[in-house]
């Protein structure tokens, strides 16, 4: 580590990785409570049923948080937990990992480092009030169940609509959304 | 008749009606009354929506529960997923103050105050809790004698058990009871409470890896003899019911398991037929389940 690095308060150096003390501050701000508490044990590592199958290692986003390494943001694994809650419920120091997880997402989302799958799911939001809209073979056995065509929900009243667009505005996804889109094309 | 009004969420209603008509159905019998409620949207889905963004996730929730608030009525759902948006948002929203108001910050820019007012059950919870099993079981008219399920408890309903009020996340029994008073058989199965894959938006991020999960799940509960998987949460459903078709397709590992939700399985063991449920809706055929029962 250089001198001259250690000395600068917010982002010092070793080699080529940057260090920002505030990062896990963030996270515990957006809801990773605690997470400074970590202790290493790894046992959310060992009970995660995506470590077997991927390179996610809930104990390293852990301890990359806590170090300050910004990289954790563009790695693609970030992606992978299921938010099963499973190392959460098991953490000794009672941090809920997932919600740290959940804050890294969330900055990454920030530095438009979200996948376009999650972004196309707030477009469908924003289009219809559902992730997941309805369908026309959909609609058939709906019918055949005595069920309406579409469900009382925004379907049947898009009116309610503009409402979640509002929202979506109001906290910046939106925007998120319409950049990403343009970054993508 | 307790009244509700009924949360439907995205894929009951847009993929799997059986789920949603069964749940309609079945509740009838326990005088509980599941109405239409107007202009909710996605709860929103807490994997994807979350992951973006915290506040908003809460605050698009918030919108559903205020919605319901000023009907003065309590919401009942049958996903998990929307429990976790709804329950904890509701949760959250009650128990902080701070939280309360960064959100109605938001939520005045549609006119809209949240207040704290009403509840938000999944309907497994009002089943065991409110009705009992031993209601449960007077309601059945058709035993299921001899069918071996295994339980799909999904991760949302328990966890994190600080913020759920069922207790342990690791072995819980409510549901396992649930499906006993029908006169079935809850199997045991290696890694029972296991994620299904699908959720933290991982489907539809990566969606190889998500169903390598939920080979490992249908294998394990193949290997207990179970005839029948059974779910309370419709994104669960999809994913353990067209998942095997997927599977399939990409890995070669055939199970033809049938997957019902437990309103459905609750219908059958009262006496409905298959068509009102929906059953012939699913991707993997329930014939050879129907066949053993009844
Ligand atoms: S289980 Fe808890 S304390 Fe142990 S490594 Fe994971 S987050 Fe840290
Ligand atoms: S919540 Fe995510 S990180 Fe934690 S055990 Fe589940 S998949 Fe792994």
């Amino acid at each position: 580590m250089t001198s001259e690095g250690m000395r600068d308060p917010k982002h010092y150096q070793l080699g080529k990785t940057q260090f920002d003390p505030d990062l896990i501050k963030e996270v515990e701000a957006r809801g990773g409570k605690n997470a400074q508490m970590c202790y290493q044990c790894g046992t959310c590592t060992a009970g995660c049923p995506m470590t077997q199958r991927s390179g996610l290692r809930v104990r390293t986003v852990m301890r990359k948080a806590n170090l300050g390494m910004r990289e954790v943001l563009d790695d693609p694994d970030l992606w992978l937990c299921t938010t099963c809650y499973t190392c959460s419920d098991r953490c000794p120091r009672r941090i809920i990992a997932t919600d740290a997880i959940i804050a890294l997402r969330n900055i990454a989302t920030q530095e438009h480092k979200v996948p376009m799958s999650m972004i196309k799911i707030m477009g469908s939001i924003a289009k219809t009030g559902h992730g997941v809209p309805n369908s026309e073979g959909n609609m058939k056995k709906r019918v055949l169940l005595g069920l309406p065509e579409n469900p009382p929900t925004t379907h049947t009243y898009p009116e309610y609509i503009k409402d979640i667009n509002k929202i979506l505005e109001v906290t910046g996804l939106l925007k998120i959304k319409e950049e990403m889109e343009a970054e993508s094309q | 008749m307790k009244e509700y009004n009924f949360f439907l969420g995205c894929i009951a209603p847009n993929r799997y009606p059986g789920i949603e008509a069964s749940a309609v159905k079945t509740s009838r019998k326990f005088d509980i009354d599941l109405q239409d409620f107007k202009g909710a949207s996605c709860c929103p889905a807490p994997g994807a929506f979350g992951s973006m963004d915290v506040d908003a996730w809460i605050a698009l929730g918030a919108r559903n529960i205020c919605l319901s608030e000023k009907e003065g009525k309590d919401i009942a759902l049958i996903c998990n997923g929307c429990y976790k948006s709804l329950f904890e948002a509701n949760h959250r929203l009650k128990a902080n103050p701070e939280l309360k108001e960064k959100i109605n910050s938001i939520l005045a820019n549609i006119d809209t105050e949240f207040q704290g007012s009403i509840e938000v059950r999944h309907l497994i919870d009002i089943l065991y809790n409110d009705v009992g099993t031993e209601k449960v079981k007077e309601s059945v008219e058709q035993p299921l004698t001899g069918l071996n399920v295994a339980i799909h408890y999904g991760c949302h309903l328990l966890k994190p058990k600080f913020d759920r009020t069922f207790g342990s996340s690791e072995r819980p029994r409510f549901f396992d009871e649930l499906v006993e008073a029908l006169g079935a058989t809850s199997v045991d199965y290696k890694e029972k409470m296991m994620c299904c894959g699908a959720g933290g938006g991982v489907r539809s991020y990566k969606v190889d890896l998500a169903l390598d999960m939920c080979n490992e799940k249908l294998y394990n509960m193949v290997q207990a003899n179970a005839d029948v998987v059974v779910n309370v949460c419709p994104f669960c459903h999809l994913q353990l019911d067209r998942g095997q078709v997927e599977i399939k397709e990409k890995f070669g590992d055939v199970y033809d398991l049938p997957v019902l939700h437990y309103n459905q399985l609750l219908g059958i063991a009262q006496g409905m037929n298959p068509e009102e449920l929906g059953l012939d809706a699913h991707e993997i055929s329930v014939e050879p389940l129907l066949a053993k029962i009844l």
